[in-house]
């Protein structure tokens, strides 16, 4: 048992003595160094001093060439050439001898050691002794010389001069001319220059002292030395060899000693020698002494055995702390494995041996600890589903397994009862031994709830399954009837084409009165028959998630007066009032699907007015929320209808849901219309709702979030200025109406008074005339209780002072007055409510523009308005391709009836080859045919097109049954140019035409051929006669007994002003400038009406259009077709106007 | 006849007229004023020692120069050789004849001044106005090396030593050039007894030492600077035998009608002289002169007196 301290102390003695031999070892090796590192370091300052020695000799050997050259140089070869010539000083020679001493300045210049001349002095002495040049001397050697003493006459080279003791070396070199000593050049080296050179010298880190002797002596020529000193070091060195170094003491500054090493060393070439003193310590720096390098083992050997000695103490002291350490930690694991709650097994985890339990064993099993190691885990374990015993090699083999150490288990205990517990598994080291440790918990409640919940949750996905089954199967049902409703619209809405358009052509026929009452019918409940299939189809794609938001700009202004301008007539007709307005901070250029906003405006405006009798019905759209890119807008649709009760306005906005069943059978309906409008609110991110109670109308209101378009809106400031002098006075019975337009005319700007009637119309004209604020502007309802609105304007004529007052009639009925009676109330426009903002605002524009003629009013429906194309589209050939006869046949006429040209293709391959063989201004496509289809049609078309370059593209226009989305892209995608669902109206068709039929530019639709004066005579004769005889019979009917002639002037003040306007108008057209020529057309436009030219007033009118539109092609060609008229006018005028021809003339 | 001759007469009292005008405008014509006018100061000059190397730089070229900038305007160099120097500065072609001097003709202005090492000369002096002194000079008899000729020793009186050189020169070939410094003339040399041989090749008188040491003849005049230039040239193949004339300087002409400009030069010679600048020109290319004339260069101003 003692035998290992023994041997540690053992190896520790021998470990400690192998080290101190090592380090005497090392100590030994480090002296030995230290003697050679010496002698390195000696022999460095001996070639260090050697080589001092030599570059000084160096030094010498150049000064010698130096002065070889300048004996050799060409100045003193002149002087004595030109002496030889017998020159005098002062004719010639003078110069020779300056050029001498010119040459010797030059070389004490350039020969110089850091800036400062090497030479001293350089002097010619000649044979007599004269001095003939002299450079350095006057300046620094002022001592008499006697120059006989440098004049060594011989042949030989330039050389020191021996025997000194002057602080200077001597340079001698004897001259010789033509065979003649003729002098002795002289030159004289500063050794102090010299010393000054040595000590600076960079690369002498060793060299500390020096000093120049003159050998043999050794007198000490220069050196900061005591002669003393150098004289006891010379004697030292005297009788050795060259280079050997002398190691002695000289006395310090101190007057103590100081150790140096010193050295002569001869200077090659001259008698000087060069001895160098340098302190010992400098030399060989601070090396350590023999008796150091014996005595260092020593006390590293002492040192170690202490440190060997402490250690083995401190060892035992750690050794004795750590058996009590032991003996405690044994102590309180003990107690800690007794306390436990859980069984804690320890088991040999080799051999799965139980070496120790804690007493739990005995309160979970009913064993005690020393029955529970007999038993074993084995004897203690249930067994498994196979009926098989369970060891502890199961535990063994999931603690060595290595995800968990945890794992469940089934006890049996002594009762026979099984324990489920949880095990935890660590391994461990006790007394040396590798032991397993298992601490087993009763998990029996745990067990149990996890049985029920496992149960549980095999019941819930069963369920779930199912639900999942059933849901996919209902989606599946839903599509199915989804695609159902839509294919089934589709296959209704060809036959339906067939329907409408008959019906509408035959209703354009002579029919009795009988047939015109079935005819309508027919065409009522065609339309109705279509909203149904309409709603259907949206609400089939709405279920099918198949309805996609476009996003365009748009202008919601127009857009709420277009819906307005939709719903006044059936409005009028029930004699309500429909009131749209725009708050006027709303931001009116918007993006986003403005078909959809319409699809919700005008199904709320078409219930609110089918569910009204009396009283009024009102679109408003006011800015909820806004920031710097979108808005969200809130629409209020209110009626003052039969209302909605309470308990039915949440079923409303369901499908197929409506108020009750006796309105349903009332009023008709599918009920879809407001689900469409509630899903349609949702894509368009608002919200929809309605408040209402029964027999007081109803307010719907909903939002909707749209993106701004920034570029298109007009400014505020444009209105501003163009309105800003105008003052307006409102009459009309209506405070709704009367609210609105003062809305609309404060948010222009324009100072305005309101009315209620005729009474207080006149107060405040009687106000205006004596405030000095006369009105621009009268705006005047026709419908007024009392004096109505014709009453009123006949009396403003009547009245003084404001017989000229501009007045713009409103009316909820159509215009019924002529434009005579009219005129001669001074009726300047005529505005069907409800009035478009746009519409008013050009109206006022134009009043404050013209002189106050009456404008047609724009945008109003004449007779027959649907189908009047423009006089040069009319005859035009169509090429119609569509397979259903019933469609071709309804094509045909309603084309016909256009006064278009009209070929039929049944399919594409037939268009194609129609196509091929004639040229047509444009082709109706029906989209589904046999044999070619329409899009395949178009796209060879398109590449046809392609191939034969030009240009050429004739206009295709797509005719659809296919309602879903995607179809217009597709069809455009194709090639297409525009597309015409199915059915359509004869309106819908003649404004997509109008379109694509424009003037029929030169060589493109109608002839290649086609000329100004071909294409004027192949215009079909224009509805509208050349000179309109009322018009100037107005005129007449002014004229006043007595005065001058008023048409004559009036027809002579147009014909001028026309000029002008013309000549305008074909510059504008020649420069393809479309606001000037737009604003040309314009005012010719009006001025021609004026004096009846109606036709050529129209001429000017379309081309205004089709300008402002920006459609510049043949504007030329139309412009001469203006003046063309513009001259048959001229001429019809005849007796009114003044030399016409000239001014024809002249404008052509 | 009558009325021939006064039609004769009021056509000569036209051109009586003319000329007199054109005289006048010839003597304002470049003075300083015109000179500033058109912005160009023109240097009438040609190669001679080291006044006018040849190579674009020279003593009076770059004196000249700095005379231009002094002025503000622009320089330019007009070459001229000795035969027509003074006519394309004064407009006048003259003829000198010993100290007296004759128009002969005209021609027309090219230059505003001479700067060319112009020794002042009696007849010179009678159509051309000089600046103050620029440089010392003198006229040397150099010889060939071989030449039995030999050198005056110097007597100290310069009188005594032109008589010197003067006996010695019987039955000798002396080179020299017309209407120059070196002009035969002006040294009365016919009367030596001389051989005197008119250099005519050129009138470059860079090439009279050349001339003699190809043995065109046995000496030649040369101006001093010229001659301390050749002596370094040529070492041991020319000696200097001695003067043939008093001390002389040179100096910068003007036409007699430019008095402004000439006032203006002297002005600026004076600043020139003072700063040291003058005296850095010399050395660098005369070196040697400063020694052999240090009378002349070590006073502190210009030598007007000693020109006259």
């Amino acid at each position: 048992m003692n035998i290992r301290p023994l041997f540690q102390r053992v190896a520790l003695v021998l470990g400690g003595l192998a080290l101190s031999l090592y380090v005497i070892f090392l100590l030994s090796k480090n002296y030995e160094g230290q003697l050679q590192l010496q002698q390195t370091l000696q022999e460095k300052f001996r070639l260090e001093t050697s080589s001092r020695a030599t570059a000084l000799g160096n030094f010498f050997g150049e000064r010698l060439n130096n002065v070889k050259y300048l004996a050799e140089s060409r100045e003193l070869s002149i002087y004595f050439t030109n002496k030889a010539l017998k020159m005098s000083m002062q004719y010639g020679l003078r110069s020779s001898l300056l050029a001498i001493q010119q040459r010797f300045e030059q070389v004490m210049e350039e020969t110089s050691i850091q800036g400062k001349p090497v030479f001293d002095r350089l002097v010619f002495v000649s044979v007599d002794g004269q001095v003939l040049a002299d450079a350095g001397g006057p300046r620094h050697d002022h001592r008499p010389r006697d120059w006989s003493t440098y004049q060594v006459k011989d042949r030989g080279g330039p050389r020191l001069l021996q025997g000194e003791t002057d602080p200077q070396v001597t340079i001698v070199s004897p001259y010789w001319f033509k065979g003649a000593y003729v002098g002795e050049l002289v030159a004289w080296v500063s050794l102090q220059r010299i010393a000054a050179h040595l000590v600076e010298h960079p690369h002498s880190a060793l060299v500390h002292r020096e000093a120049i002797l003159r050998d043999p002596g050794g007198h000490l020529l220069l050196g900061h030395m005591d002669p003393p000193t150098v004289g006891q070091v010379v004697e030292g060195l005297a009788g050795q060899p060259p280079a050997t170094v002398l190691s002695t003491v000289i006395p310090n500054r101190e007057g103590g000693e100081l150790p140096v090493v010193a050295m002569r060393t001869p200077i090659a070439g001259t008698p000087l020698s060069l001895l160098t003193i340098q302190p010992r310590v400098e030399v060989f720096g601070n090396q350590a002494t023999v008796l150091l390098s014996v005595v260092s083992p020593g006390v590293v050997v002492t040192l170690a055995v202490m440190v060997v000695v402490r250690f083995w103490m401190r060892r035992r002291q750690i050794e004795a702390e750590r058996t009590r350490t032991l003996a405690e930690a044994a102590a309180t694991y003990r107690s800690i494995f007794e306390s436990a709650n859980d069984v804690i097994f320890v088991l040999d985890v080799d051999t799965g041996r139980v070496v120790d339990v804690n007493g739990q064993a005995m309160w979970q099993f009913g064993y005690t600890p020393d029955e529970v190691k007999v038993l074993g885990i084995e004897g203690l374990s249930a067994r498994d589903a196979d009926g098989r015993p369970m060891s502890a090699e199961g535990w063994i083999e999931h603690l060595r397994g290595g995800d968990s150490h945890l794992l469940e288990w089934r006890f049996k205990a002594k009762s026979g009862e099984v324990i489920w517990a949880e095990i935890g598994l660590r391994e461990g080291v006790i007394g040396g031994e590798r032991r397993m440790f298992a601490v087993a918990r009763e998990i029996g409640g745990r067990k149990r709830a996890e049985l029920e919940l496992r149960k549980l949750n095999e019941e819930l996905s069963a369920r779930t399954e199912e639900a999942r089954r059933m849901a996919v199967e209902a989606q599946a049902a839903a599509e199915a009837k989804s695609r159902f409703l839509a294919t089934m619209s589709h296959e209704i809405r060809t036959p339906m084409n067939g329907v409408v358009g008959m019906a509408e052509l035959l209703a354009d026929t002579e029919l009795s009165r009988r047939q015109r009452r079935f005819v309508d019918n027919v065409r009522r409940s065609a339309d109705t028959l279509l909203t149904i299939i309409n709603d259907v189809l949206d609400f089939s794609k709405m279920e099918a998630d198949m309805i996609e938001l476009d996003d365009a700009p748009f202008d919601l202004r127009e857009l709420v007066d277009e819906v307005a301008e939709l719903f006044a007539e059936r409005s009028q007709r029930k004699g309500l009032e429909l009131v749209c307005a725009v708050a006027p901070n709303v931001h009116t250029a918007l993006r986003g699907d403005f078909g959809r906003l319409r699809q919700v405006f005008a199904n709320l405006l078409g219930n609110a007015i089918k569910f009204t009798e009396t009283g009024e019905v009102s679109l408003r759209v006011t800015c909820t929320e806004e920031d710097e890119l979108q808005c969200l807008l809130s629409f209020e649709v209110r009626d003052t209808g039969i209302g909605i009760p309470v308990e039915s306005q949440e079923r409303i906005f369901d499908a197929f849901a409506q108020a009750d069943g006796s309105t349903t059978r009332r009023h008709g309906g599918t009920g879809l219309g407001l689900a469409i409008c509630k899903r349609l609110v949702h894509l368009l991110g608002g919200e929809i709702h309605v408040e209402s109670s029964l027999g007081a109308g109803a307010t719907f209101r909903f939002t909707a979030r749209l993106l701004k378009e920034t570029c298109v809106e007009r400014t505020s400031a444009q209105i501003l200025d163009a309105l800003r002098t105008l003052r307006v006075l409102v009459v009309d019975d209506n405070a709704t109406n009367r609210s609105i337009l003062e809305e609309q005319l404060a948010a222009w700007g324009i100072a305005h008074a309101s009315a209620d009637g005729a009474a207080s119309a006149f107060d405040w004209l009687r106000e205006a005339e004596v405030s000095g604020r006369p009105f621009g502007l009268v705006l005047l309802d026709k419908e007024m209780p009392g004096m109505d609105g014709i009453d009123l304007a006949r009396q403003i004529r009547l009245d003084v002072g404001v017989e000229q007052l501009p007045i713009v009639m409103l009316s909820s009925i159509w215009r019924d007055l002529d434009d005579g009676a009219m005129r001669a109330l001074g009726i300047c426009a005529y505005l069907t409510k409800p009035v478009r903002q746009s519409q008013l605002y050009n109206t006022l524009l134009r009043t404050m523009r013209t002189d106050h003629a009456v404008e047609p009013e724009p945008g109003m429906p004449r007779p027959a308005a649907h189908n009047a194309l423009s006089p040069t589209a009319t005859g035009q050939r169509i090429l119609l391709v569509e397979d259903n006869p019933v469609s071709q046949e309804l094509g045909r006429e309603m084309l016909s009836s256009f006064g278009l040209r009209v070929d039929v293709a049944e399919d594409g391959a037939q268009a194609l080859g129609a196509l091929q063989a004639d040229s047509y201004a444009l082709v109706l496509m029906d989209c589904q045919m046999p044999v070619v289809d329409g899009f395949e049609a178009t796209g060879r078309l398109r590449a046809a097109e392609r191939t034969a370059g030009q240009g050429a593209h004739v206009p295709v226009i797509a005719l659809t049954a296919n309602a879903l989305s995607g179809d217009r892209e597709a069809c455009l995608e194709a090639g297409m140019d525009d597309y015409l669902s199915k059915p359509f109206t004869m309106g819908q068709l003649a404004e997509t035409l109008r379109r694509w039929l424009p003037f029929a530019p030169a060589g493109e639709a109608v002839s290649a051929q086609t000329s100004p004066e071909a294409m004027t005579r192949s215009e079909p004769e224009p509805q509208e006669p050349r000179l309109d005889p009322e018009a100037l019979e107005a005129v007449r009917a002014l004229q006043r007994p007595g005065a001058p002639d008023l048409v004559r002037k009036v027809v002579s003040l147009y014909l001028e002003s026309a000029e002008k306007l013309i000549l305008d108008l074909q510059k504008a057209a020649a420069r393809r400038d479309a606001e000037a020529l737009t604003s040309s057309a314009h005012s010719l436009k009006s001025a021609s009406a004026n004096v009846g030219a109606t036709r050529l007033s129209a001429l000017c009118r379309s081309l205004e259009m089709d300008s402002r539109a920006g459609r510049l092609d043949g504007a030329e060609t139309r412009a001469r077709a203006v003046v063309e008229e513009f001259r048959a006018v001229t001429h019809a005028l005849g007796p009114s106007s003044a030399s016409p021809t000239d001014r024809t003339e002249a404008i052509a | 006849m009558n009325a021939l001759f006064r039609r004769l007469s009021s056509m000569l009292t036209a051109g009586a007229l003319l000329w007199v005008t054109a005289a006048l405008a010839a003597a304002v014509a470049g003075d300083l004023s015109e000179v500033k006018a058109r912005g160009v100061l023109r240097h009438l000059g040609m190669p001679y020692a080291n006044f006018v190397t040849g190579s674009g730089d020279g003593l009076d070229v770059e004196v000249i120069e700095r005379f231009a900038a002094y002025l503000g305007v622009k320089y330019e160099y007009v070459e001229t050789d000795w035969n027509h120097v003074i006519g394309d500065l004064t407009g006048d072609v003259v003829k000198p004849a010993g100290d007296k001097v004759k128009v002969t003709g005209h021609v027309p202005v090219r230059g505003d001044l001479i700067a060319n090492g112009l020794t002042m000369l009696p007849w010179r002096e009678q159509v051309v106005d000089y600046s103050v002194p620029t440089f010392p000079s003198g006229v040397w008899l150099i010889a060939r090396a071989g030449s039995p000729m030999s050198p005056v020793e110097g007597s100290g009186s310069p009188a005594a030593d032109v008589s010197a050189v003067k006996t010695m020169l019987r039955g000798r070939q002396v080179l020299a050039m017309k209407n120059t410094c070196l002009d035969p003339d002006l040294y009365r040399l016919q009367e030596t007894g001389a051989r005197v041989v008119l250099y005519t090749r050129s009138t470059n008188l860079n090439e009279m030492v050349p001339a003699i040491l190809q043995d065109s003849a046995e000496a030649t005049l040369l101006d001093v600077p010229n001659a301390l230039i050749a002596l370094d040239k040529w070492p041991g193949k020319i000696k200097v035998i001695g003067p043939v004339s008093a001390p002389q300087w040179m100096g910068v002409a003007f036409r007699k009608s430019s008095p402004e400009l000439r006032t203006a030069f002297n002005a600026f010679f004076e600043q020139l002289w003072r700063d040291g600048t003058y005296l850095a020109l010399v050395k660098k290319y005369y070196p040697t002169v400063i020694t052999c004339f240090g009378d002349f260069f070590d006073s502190s101003t210009p030598q007007v007196a000693a020109a006259r």
